[in-house]
């Protein structure tokens, strides 16, 4: 008799391009793109269709599995399959043959069941009766009685595994588990055997029995997934994407890549339109755009800050992530306020089965989180993480007699219930808070300064309760409503002179419907609330209009300023989705409109019209064609929409952004994606060289233009089996000019204009549980201005520098690092541990962050990033 | 670029371990031509001088620099305008009008003639070239005069400019033919600026003038020292410095605050220390613990090792004093 097993080995992610050749109808029930939320439920095989074994593969003793990719309809049912990883013609003609026979229970997210790509591995394993030597089975009837049976059990997850092979080595008697990971055998001579358990995906177990005569021998054997867990493996389907570029990544791809010490966060400077930020900062420098131009949400609500300090770890557990979608231009309307790009993080909705506690822990902190459903029916979903840094207990033993204290320190929680009904509910309450603290011995002098000398002091931090209540009304309609409230800090203090303490209490409301009348057409109201209460006091041992006034020996005099006050701005959005071709997946047209308000009373109001248009479409199959246009409006930063004096003239900054590409799957797992954009920036907020009086004159004015063009590629290998990896590569120039009305204005380089971006990453599983993954990056040196030159203030003791040359007329060296991570994986019955290593810069790279001068400007050498760090930790899962 | 990104990175402080392959030259390095300070002194009627920095309308003003080379002799050219005349760049000056007077027989000139050549330098910004022609600057009685009683209180500045190079001709060419950078960058030339207040404040009133700290002695480990005498040191050697002021140094006086209101403040001067050799634990200190540690080189370059510390007030005063440091012989 000829055995076959199947695999469903795991669910992977698989990219929109690959789901966009799909040629079926869109589901109605499938969530709209730009807020796909997570998958909660897996589908899994719930009919099996035995494949006979091809006549050629029996006679030449083949056998394995046939790596399929198959789609999973919403009711599934399987509508496409794909051999991806062929064992051999028949066996792959076998399997594609009965693929769409078999029967799935449909994968489901907080909307319902969604269709998905799965890879699904199609097994043919010859059973003892066909081996050379075999001896033929017996007849069923004449089984003698079990007397060895047992159960079989995944390490560190506990769950019993059904249809596992199990073989008595010396006997050639086979069995498989059933559905409680229960096997039996028949009649096993009495001794000791060689019991063989395996798998494909799970490592292979063998263990000696002891069989008494007249006894029933009975065992519990754990066996350990090499695969990834499926919590790790996600990745969501898309159908149809809205915003020209989409990147989505797998937190199982991005935990793996070398430098990002394992948070997900940390990937978005390894992707195409984003720049090198100085430090490894982690700044957010997005197709040439400044850092404050890009915005970063969370679940659709806006946060001001996503990593701690130093740029290093995110504020949010990256076990708590779902997704990162890493939007660098053309961006829906749903998403305002920013010139630049959106990174959109979701957070994990619901918690596993199983009640689970991970820790991680690195040389920067440690953290932890616990999720478990509670309740009857397991409805109520909570989490709770934390984490805490340690550098602080560190650093003062490396800055040991140093005479000097620095004290870098963060922490974040958060704290996330979710109830599954009518109206989907999920409350998440998060926080952070940074401070770092630099200090000198008493009679080490922090310069010549009487106004610098003690303590100095930083802490900024946010706080937020979010609120997300979801209802589906009906195939056509549905609702979201997500309300939160929280506050944003600052504080900073040096000595007894300088002191800045700024609060923002933020109301943010986010409601969104959607009514999709047809297949056809979808209509997307929203509104995006932004407002609150601010206060600050600023203490200064000087006044900012007397050091504009640059008498060296003017008396300084202590000054404050401070206010209280409230700013507005309701954005207002309406978005439709046309697909009007018969086949509706073949064209998706966007349009839509968003209509922008700030009103700060007292100080100004200002307003923008965003209208936005994008286009995907299929040229033939496995390319596509995508653009866009549209308007993005920015309000001024707080400072610069305040004056003492209030009556700020002052508008929204705006960017027309254009972009066109193609994406082109090669295979089912490699795509290319080639786009190019040019972005006209105007309205810009720069400095008024022209003031005389900060005290009755505003500082900034819109007057500023720009310009910012280029292309990005990227060629990536999805994460479908032992490599993933990819290549981007970035060639773009950002322009300003501060002062366009004036003849001698010309134009400059941005800052962090970095000409060329070539990123190539990718990983690979080794056997026993190895892995290790590598990142290399080339990338031009940043800007600068030269300067040759000083002369020096006597009465003050310092040299004033004088350019050589243009405002950031040269560049700094090419960067370039290489990465490395090892990790191993060891599997426990109740427990799983990663460790690691992550190797930065293992070349060594000059890599030049800034222009250093000596004190008089006539040598020059460069503030160099990163040396050589080596970095190790774990991370612990636990299962309860 | 308006908006400037403040980075705060725990690695910034610990970048300041990293091992740098050329570190740069230090400021408290004495191995080119510097200028280390400049003194403002106020002459009374007999040209002595009053100890202040701060002049008023009608003064003469001594000035005199500490420019200082590892090895060569420097020469200083001043020039020097009042607030109003300067720029971005520092004085205004009619180079033409200067080459004019440059090309006069100054030798062929009576002693009048000479003094009226000199007001018309100075009137040109030319203040002198130290060493061969001491720079002054003679402030006219009515330069206040324009200014309110309270203006004339707070007072205006000149604006002065020093050039310190070892080539004296080649300097004065330089200055002659205005400022180019490219030559200024890689000759041994030095460019400074100083503030020269002038003001109605009076001796003896609230609004007293300012005046020139004075260092009266460096303790070395503890242990006055004669200025004038070199001090014996090892290789290697540790010793600390203190600079120890005149009572009257750290002088109170009165600001007038935005407000209209007087404020009565108390100077707090602070020390920089330079040396052709060695190293210094911190290269300044203030006042409140004005020592520091200085610690001569394993491996000597020279016999002599020259060290100087400058005080400055913070207003414009300034003294100095110089330590020579001989090495035992072996």
């Amino acid at each position: 008799m000829t055995s076959l097993f199947f695999l469903f080995s795991s669910l992977l992610g698989w990219p929109e391009a690959n789901a966009q050749q799909e040629p079926a109808p869109p589901d109605p029930e499938a969530p709209a793109a730009e807020q796909a939320p997570p998958l909660t439920r897996l589908p899994k095989l719930v009919e099996f269709v035995q494949a006979p074994y091809p006549e050629a593969a029996l006679a030449a003793g083949i056998e394995g599995a046939v790596g399929l990719v198959i789609e999973v309809d919403a009711t599934g049912a399987v509508t496409l399959a794909e051999v991806v990883r062929p064992l051999s013609p028949e066996l792959d003609a076998a399997a594609l043959e009965v693929a769409p026979r078999l029967v799935f229970s449909p994968a489901e997210d907080e909307t319902g069941p969604v269709p998905v790509l799965i890879e699904f591995d199609y097994g043919f394993v010859l059973d003892a009766s066909q081996r050379e030597g075999a001896v033929p089975e017996s007849d069923p009837e004449d089984l003698a009685p079990i007397n060895l049976d047992g159960t079989v059990l995944e390490m560190a997850t506990r769950r019993p595994l059904a249809d596992m092979g199990l073989l008595l080595v010396e006997l050639e008697l086979a069995a498989t588990t059933d559905d409680d990971g229960y096997f039996a055998f028949h009649g096993v001579p009495s001794g000791t055997h060689t019991l063989r358990i395996a798998r494909p995906g799970w490592r292979t177990l063998e263990r000696s029995v002891e069989v008494a005569e007249g006894e029933i021998s009975t065992g519990e054997f754990w066996v350990k997934n090499d695969s990834w867990s499926e919590d790790e493996a996600v990745g969501v389907y898309r159908k149809d994407r809205e915003e020209v570029t989409r990147r989505t990544l797998s937190v199982q791809e991005i935990r793996r890549i070398p430098g990002t010490f394992g948070d997900p966060l940390r990937v978005i400077q390894n992707l195409p339109g984003a720049a090198r930020a100085p430090f490894g900062s982690g700044m957010l420098v997005i197709r040439g755009s400044n850092p404050e131009d890009s915005g970063v949400y969370v679940d659709g609500i806006r946060i001001p800050l996503i990593y701690h300090l130093g740029g290093y770890v995110s504020v949010i557990n990256a076990d708590l992530l779902e997704s990162i979608d890493y939007l660098p231009g053309g961006f829906g309307v749903q998403y305002g306020r920013s010139m630049g790009g959106v990174v959109d993080v979701t957070t994990k909705k619901k918690s596993p089965e199983t009640p689970r506690l991970t820790w991680s822990t690195d040389i920067l902190d440690s953290g932890g989180l616990y999720e478990a459903r509670l309740g009857k029916d397991g409805q109520h979903h909570v989490a709770v993480a934390a984490r805490r840094s340690y550098i602080d207990a560190i650093l003062p033993y490396a800055l040991k007699d140093k005479g000097i204290t620095v004290l870098p320190r963060w922490y974040d929680y958060q704290l996330r219930y979710h109830h599954s009904g009518t109206w989907d509910t999920t409350a998440l309450i998060f926080g952070f808070e940074d401070n770092l603290f630099f200090s000198t011995d008493e009679d080490v002098p922090q310069g010549t300064d009487p106004d610098t000398q003690g303590d100095a002091e930083l802490m900024y931090g946010t706080h937020r309760g979010l609120l997300t209540v979801e209802r589906e009304f009906s195939d056509q309609i549905s609702f979201r409503f997500v309300p939160s409230f929280g506050v944003d800090i600052a504080q900073m203090g040096l000595g007894q002179s300088f002191d800045v303490d700024n609060d923002q209490w933020m109301l943010e409301l986010r409601t969104e419907a959607k009514w999709q009348p047809s297949p056809q057409v979808e209509v997307v109201p929203g509104v995006d609330f932004m407002g609150g209460w601010y206060s600050f006091k600023v203490d200064l041992p000087f006044s900012p209009a007397d050091a504009l006034e640059g008498d060296g020996l003017e008396e300084r005099q202590a000054t404050t300023l401070a206010d209280d006050g409230s700013g507005w701005g309701p954005d207002f959005y309406l978005k439709t989705n046309l697909r009007p071709l018969l086949d509706p997946d073949d064209l998706l047209i966007t349009a839509g409109l968003r209509a922008s308000l700030i009103h700060v009373p007292g100080q100004y109001s200002a307003y923008g019209l965003d209208p936005r248009f994008a286009f995907r479409g299929k040229l033939r199959e496995g390319t596509r064609l995508k653009g866009g246009a549209g308007i993005y409006t920015q309000p001024p930063l707080p400072h610069e929409g305040w004056h003492p004096q209030g009556n700020v003239e002052i508008e929204m900054e705006r960017s027309i952004s254009t972009s066109l590409g193609v994406e082109q799957t090669l295979g089912q797992a490699v795509m290319v994606d080639v786009e190019g954009f040019y972005k006209d920036l105007s309205n810009l907020i720069v400095d008024d060289h022209d003031i005389t009086d900060l005290r009755t004159q505003q500082a900034f004015i819109n007057g500023g233009i720009g310009r910012i063009y280029g292309m990005e590629a990227m060629l990536r290998r999805e994460p479908v089996d032992e490599f993933f990896g990819w290549v981007s590569y970035t060639l773009s120039k950002s322009e300003r000019r501060d002062r366009p009305w004036e003849e001698d204005d010309t134009w400059y380089p941005y800052d962090i204009d970095q000409t060329h971006i070539f990123v190539a990453l990718g990983g690979v599983e080794l056997p026993r549980a190895w892995r290790t993954s590598g990142r290399f990056r080339y990338i031009t040196g940043n800007p600068y201005t030269p300067y040759s030159l000083g002369v020096y203030d006597i009465d003050n003791d310092f040299y004033m520098g004088f350019p050589s040359g243009d405002h950031n007329a040269e560049r700094m060296p090419d960067y370039y690092s290489l990465d490395l991570r090892v990790e191993r994986r060891l599997t426990f019955k109740a427990w799983r541990l990663d460790l690691y290593t992550d190797l930065l810069n293992v070349v060594h790279g000059e890599n030049a962050e800034y222009a250093n001068y000596n004190y008089d400007y006539t040598e020059q050498d460069w503030v160099r990033g990163l040396p050589f760090i080596p970095s190790i930790g774990f991370d612990v899962e636990v299962w309860l | 670029m308006r908006r400037v990104l403040l980075l705060v990175s725990p690695w910034w402080f610990l970048g300041a371990c990293y091992p740098q392959k050329d570190p740069l030259s230090q400021a408290w390095q004495i191995d080119r031509t510097r200028i280390l300070g400049v003194i403002s002194d106020v002459l009374d009627e007999d040209g002595a001088s009053t100890g202040r920095a701060e002049a008023s309308p009608g003064d003469t003003v001594r000035l005199s620099s500490l420019a200082v080379h590892p090895e060569e002799d420097l020469s200083v050219l001043w020039t020097g305008c009042i607030a109003s005349a300067t720029d971005e760049f520092g004085c205004t000056m009619d180079m033409e009008a200067l080459e004019a007077l440059f090309s006069q027989d100054v030798e062929s000139m009576t002693p009048e003639e000479q003094t009226a050549w000199m007001a018309a330098l100075e009137a040109q910004g030319f203040l002198g070239v130290e060493p061969y022609f001491p720079p002054e600057i003679h402030v006219p009685t009515d330069l206040l005069a324009a200014l309110s009683p309270e203006e004339q209180l707070e007072g205006t500045s000149y604006y002065l400019s020093l050039m310190a190079s070892p080539d004296a001709e080649g300097m004065l060419e330089e200055g002659a033919g205005g400022l180019e950078e490219s030559d200024l960058a890689e000759s041994d030339t030095e460019i400074a600026t100083k503030q020269v207040v002038v003001s109605q404040a009076v001796e003896g009133q609230p609004w007293t003038p300012n005046h020139n700290p004075r260092i009266l002695h460096l303790l070395i480990n503890g242990e006055q020292h004669d200025p004038g005498a070199p001090r014996e040191v090892s290789p290697s050697e540790e010793i600390s410095l203190e600079p120890i002021l005149t009572t009257d140094s750290t002088e109170s006086y009165i600001f007038v605050n935005r407000e209209g209101e007087a404020e009565e403040r108390i100077e707090d001067p602070w020390f920089s220390f330079y040396t052709t050799e060695g190293l210094f634990d911190v290269p300044y200190s203030l006042s409140e613990f004005p020592e520091t540690a200085f610690h001569v080189p394993d491996d000597p370059q020279n016999a002599t090792i020259r060290v100087w510390v400058v005080v400055r007030d913070r207003r414009g005063g300034m003294h100095w004093q110089e330590q020579i440091l001989q090495l035992k012989s072996q």
